[in-house]
């Protein structure tokens, strides 16, 4: 993960912000990749991925498209998507070189066809170990399951930023959700490295998570005692009632958070079920495995 | 009777005041004049109205109580009272009078004791109007209370940034909002992923397209290559067709209930929210509500404020962007955020607590919209905007309730200021509106607040001129003026007057803490109030000369290093003052004096005399002389003024040219034609000629010429004459001899110089102090003629004679030589036939 690149004192990576056939990418992720790339003095490449399966199906008879507003189908012919594809990456490339500039870092695009997943091991693979991948769409509900697949199956990314279907903020603490202490180091590092770009450097907050009173008290105390030097970060509790995971996203929403970072499976990102905290987030999400 | 170049009223005037300088000569009253016999040299009492500084009763101002405003103006000061009384709306008051007579400060002194026990008006308040953004509310609140309410609404506004995003962000609201998604089947997202893992379960992958979404065969999670699905037995591709239609349908169906789920959650949503946000609106303005609840239109404005308050609720829950983190820190101050400004205040009038009495307002730069108002634009992405926040106060919204002190001339030079003025008083309301708009130029966005009640006392100055010609040219000026309040420009030189002069001098030593004035210089000053007004029995009230006078003086007595200022003081400031301003006198006399204006000032000529002029040159005045000549030879009865030939005379010059002929037809030719051609002439006058204050001049010059009789060039005259040979007053009397005596004294005072001034104008002399000395000491001569006799017996030194019971002047008498003459031509012309039927008809004036 990126943090490792941080403790290495390896300053470079890679962001991949990833861009598919879904609905459209929204404005919060394209700013998390801009942030985590200044954070860590990253590049920017703009993956959009021409899903292969999709040309596969328009050799059926029996293919068609129905309209996003569903008012309207048409037969899937392999010419119509080859220029829905083009348009699509060319509208992409160009929303990329207007952030670039704006943000004044280092971005370009290209278009691959693959499965989603496959694409995305395929890119990460090429440019070395040390990349994030940033999903251009909000992420569903039900998507907890994709989410897991990707860093599953792409090794070369340290870890996935996502974001929710409400997540609007960039401005604000950076919170990490801590579950277990032997992941804190390095989820405070990269805490503090997307802290530094932040509007103040010490604005952190570990939130601790459990849903056990005892092991949240122990949970505390290591907190305490790995924190009690460097950076001065402020300490929340939440506690699960019960595992329920729409407690600990409340307790996320009410940090009013600017980034996010979370260990992925666990109580704060259940890999079952991310309906509460896609209605509770309001910034991007940084997933570690 | 020979009215000559004696010495003896001269004389009898310097044994009424003994060896007195003319500083100290007591003080003269007028009827001394009527002790002088007509047609003789005038005493030197009569020449200058001195003050006795000795009989002031007092050593220097500072034992003098000041007087501040008006003296002696009780007219005017009464008219002002009634004006000031009459609270209908059309009593507003014009005060006339000259300018810098200081009648607008004692003006605004006498309203401010007025005011000052009249109730404090009330304050008025802008506020948005909710269903009419362009139309602004007025509201009127006690005095005292528009900054209450203004700082009651920020502080609502504050309170609610913080409360209303507590009640928003409450897990009772987030559970709530989350409880309607769950009602809808969640966002779409959600639904067409539940969709998806629907068809999964049915061997079916559920995929995006760029541009929609579509269905394909799955197998272990992968889409089945076209090749695999046609090796598939019939029945199978058969079934995956059927659930992939009924896929597609239930996508279509699943898409378009998307709006109308979304609309209705939506709407679910709006309804909870206005829920929470009532909440927190409704206890928010619970204080503002009792304190202003009663207030007319108050209630309804803050009901309004909630009403809107809850239904954008999001205005304060909105989220500031990333670039704008930098700002989130601090935010803005609820007054100066633009999303609040609709529910903000704006006190156009607001009382200060200790306030008290209606106001007095002068308005100094009476524009339109300084008088009744404007609304001011602000720069947006290149257009002008505006709101009611933006409206200021005009001096009608100051002065309501109270007075409204304006210059006229000023009001009158702004455009559409005087239109606006007569409007807001003529409908008792003060509407702001633009200009502009009533020339239907105006393409942006303006506002029509609403009106305010107006209850106001306008007091107008502006001299006689102005009133007259508004009273004349515009019809409802005497509507809605109706009390004059009239100035004089002088008061009597009464002793209580004189008394009330000298605190006026104590007023402006306190006002400019000047030093104190002895009561020699007081005395000075009074002097001169005098000859400011031209008129020896007269003040002149112009304050800010005096002003000027009594601050020069001091300057001079600080030059002198004197604690005190004194007559000499005074005395110089009134001759620096001169001097500084005399450059053009001086250039003019050097003409004189090196002969290049020909005024002869000794010796005697034919036909030729000196007349007197005055020269007005800003504040600054002066006389000259001017010679005059007159040619006469037999001819048809007519007589060129040669001044009206050249079209350089004005009218009533003319006026006085025709009255001579009347005075020759009627004196000398009752039973003969007047068979006489006569020019006259200003001999080098290069600029217009006007008035009839030369006519006797003029006359005098023509009887020499038909007399042929020398006329004494040492003597100046001034005066108009009638028919009659009645010599009348004239104005700058003074000015004229002085004038006169300047001229005489740079080429040497003979003795035998003076000026002959109608009888009537004796009680105008104030003359300078230098000349008055020059005529004590019998170096100039100043006589007061009541008649053309006397004043030709003065000139030429002999009778003019009167007709005898024969019908004859006596001989030797400059009439019967003037009579002689006369025949002469009427025997010419009767010998030349023609000619005399001409004159017979009485002549002719070109």
């Amino acid at each position: 993960m990126i943090g490792h690149v941080a403790s290495a004192e390896e300053a470079r990576g890679r962001v991949v912000l990833r861009l598919g056939c879904g609905t459209s990418a929204v404005d919060a992720a394209f700013e998390a990749a801009v942030r985590i790339a200044k954070a860590f003095d990253s590049e920017i490449e703009g993956l959009f991925v021409e899903d292969r399966q999709l040309v596969e199906l328009t050799a059926y008879p029996f293919a068609k498209e129905i309209s996003l507003t569903g008012r309207g189908s048409r037969a899937l012919s392999s010419q119509d998507l080859e220029q829905e594809f083009r348009a699509a990456f060319l509208a992409m490339r160009r929303r990329l070189e207007a952030i670039a500039k704006r943000s004044e870092t280092r971005m370009w695009a290209r278009s691959v066809r693959d499965d989603p997943i496959s694409a995305l091991a395929r890119v990460c693979a090429e440019a070395g170990p040390w990349n994030v991948i940033v999903m251009g769409e909000a992420f569903g509900p039900r998507d907890g399951r994709v989410l897991g697949e990707i860093l599953a199956s792409v090794r070369d990314a340290t870890g996935l930023c996502t974001v929710g279907p409400r997540s609007r903020r960039t401005s604000g603490p950076v919170v990490v959700a801590v579950e277990d202490p032997d992941r804190m180091v390095g989820m405070m590092r990269t805490a503090e490295r997307l802290a530094g770009h932040g509007a103040r450097r010490d604005n952190i907050i570990a939130l601790l998570v459990s849903d056990n009173p005892e092991h949240l008290h122990w949970l505390e105390g290591q907190a305490r005692l790995l924190l009690s030097q460097g950076t001065s970060v402020e300490i929340q509790i939440a506690h699960a009632s019960y595992g329920e995971p729409a407690s600990i996203a409340e307790a996320i929403r009410r940090t009013r958070a600017g980034f996010v970072i979370a260990q992925y499976g666990g109580l704060a990102v259940p890999a079952e079920d991310l309906r509460p905290l896609a209605t509770a987030l309001e910034s991007p999400l940084f997933l570690v495995r | 009777m020979i009215f000559g170049l004696g010495r003896k009223g001269k004389k009898d005037g310097k044994a009424a005041s003994g060896d007195k300088t003319s500083e100290d000569v007591s003080e003269s009253r007028s009827e001394d004049i009527s002790s002088q016999p007509p047609g003789s040299a005038l005493a030197v009492t009569d020449l200058r109205r001195t003050v006795d500084a000795d009989a002031l009763k007092f050593a220097t101002t500072d034992d003098l109580e000041p007087v501040h405003g008006l003296i002696g103006q009780e007219r005017a000061l009464k008219a002002l009272r009634f004006g000031a009384g009459m609270r209908s709306h059309d009593y507003n008051i014009f005060v006339l009078g000259p300018d810098a007579s200081g009648k607008s400060a004692a003006v605004r002194s006498a309203l401010t004791a007025l005011a000052s026990e009249a109730p404090r008006p009330d304050d008025w308040v802008y506020v948005n109007n909710f269903e009419h953004a362009n139309a602004p509310t007025a509201l009127r609140l006690a005095p005292g209370q528009a900054q209450r309410l203004e700082k009651a609404m920020v502080a609502l506004i504050d309170e609610l940034r913080a409360t209303l995003p507590a009640a928003f962000d409450s897990e009772d609201y987030q559970a709530r909002a989350r409880a309607i998604d769950a009602e809808y089947g969640g966002q779409p997202e959600e639904q067409l992923q539940a969709l998806g893992e629907r068809a999964e379960q049915r061997g079916i992958a559920f995929l995006r397209t760029p541009m929609g979404f579509t269905f394909a065969p799955m197998l272990e999670g992968k889409v089945v290559k076209p090749e695999a699905f046609a090796a598939m037995p019939p029945s199978m591709q058969d079934t995956v067709r059927e659930n992939i239609e009924a896929l597609q349908k239930e996508l279509t169906e699943l898409l378009q209930s998307f709006p109308r789920a979304d609309k209705e959650r939506r709407q679910s949503l709006s309804a909870l929210n206005e829920e929470v946000a009532a909440n927190a609106v409704k206890t928010a303005l619970a204080d503002v509500l009792a304190a202003f609840g009663e207030v007319e239109g108050a209630r309804d404005f803050l009901k309004a404020v909630e009403g809107d308050l809850i239904v954008n609720a999001q205005l304060f829950i909105g989220e500031p962007t990333s670039e704008q983190s930098d700002f989130v820190a601090q935010p803005i101050d609820s007054s100066r955020d633009p999303r609040f400004r609709r529910y903000m205040v704006n006190a156009i009038i607001a009382q200060e607590d200790k306030a008290s009495g209606a106001p007095v307002i002068e308005a100094t730069n009476p524009t339109h919209g300084n008088l009744i108002g404007r609304s001011e634009y602000l720069a947006q992405m290149g257009a002008l905007v505006t709101d009611f926040l933006l409206i200021k106060p005009g001096a009608l919204h100051r002065a309501n309730g109270g007075y409204l002190l304006i210059d006229a001339r000023k009001l009158l030079l702004s455009p559409f200021a005087w239109e606006a003025l007569k409007r807001a008083l003529s409908t008792r309301s003060i509407r702001i509106e633009h200009p502009a708009e009533n020339l239907g130029v105006v393409t942006t966005q303006t506002l029509d607040p609403q009106p305010i009640p107006l209850d106001v006392k306008v007091v107008l100055f502006g001299d006689r001129e102005l009133y007259y010609l508004l009273s004349q040219g515009d019809p409802e000026f005497q509507q809605l003026f109706k009390v004059q309040a009239d100035f004089d420009d002088t008061i009597a030189r009464t002793e209580d007057n004189a008394e009330a002069y000298a605190r006026l001098v104590a007023a402006i030593v306190g006002e400019y803490k000047l030093k104190p004035l002895d009561k020699g210089a007081v005395a000075r000053i009074i002097e001169e109030g005098s000859r400011m007004a031209g008129d020896r029995d007269k003040l002149s009230i112009e304050v800010s000369r005096i002003g000027d006078i009594v601050r020069e003086a001091d300057y001079w007595a600080a030059q002198a290093e004197r604690s005190v200022t004194t007559r000499e003081d005074v005395r110089r400031a009134i001759d620096e003052h001169v001097q500084r301003a005399d450059r053009l006198r001086d250039r003019d006399q050097e003409t004189f004096e090196r002969g290049i204006i020909l005024v002869d000032t000794d010796g005697e000529t034919v036909g030729q005399i000196n007349g007197l002029s005055v020269l007005q040159l800003g504040e600054f005045s002066f006389g000259r002389p001017s010679r005059i000549t007159a040619r006469v030879r037999f001819g048809p009865g007519r007589m060129v003024d040669i001044e009206r030939e050249v079209k350089l005379g004005g009218p009533l010059h003319s006026k006085g040219v025709m009255i001579l002929w009347g005075y020759l037809a009627g004196m000398f030719a009752q039973d003969r034609p007047l068979a006489l051609s006569a020019s006259l002439v200003f001999e080098q006058s290069y600029g217009g000629v006007e008035g009839d204050s030369a006519s006797s001049t003029e006359l005098y010059a023509l009887l020499s010429a038909l007399a042929d009789v020398p006329i004494r060039q040492g003597i100046a005259v001034t005066g108009s004459v009638n028919q009659l040979g009645e010599v009348q007053a004239i104005g700058g009397v003074n000015e004229k001899i002085e004038g006169f005596f300047d001229i005489c004294k740079l080429r040497g005072l003979t003795g035998t110089q003076g000026v002959i001034i109608p009888a009537a104008n004796v009680q105008h002399l104030m003359l300078r102090e230098d000349v008055v000395d020059a005529i004590r000491e019998n170096k100039f001569s100043v006589f007061a003629v009541s008649t053309i006799a006397q004043g030709i017996e003065i000139l030429t030194g002999r009778p003019a004679g009167e007709r005898g019971p024969d019908g004859a002047f006596p001989a030797d008498s400059v009439f019967a030589e003037v009579e002689a003459g006369l025949r002469v031509f009427a025997e010419r012309a009767r010998a030349a036939g023609a000619g005399a039927n001409e004159a017979g008809k009485g002549g002719t004036m070109t």
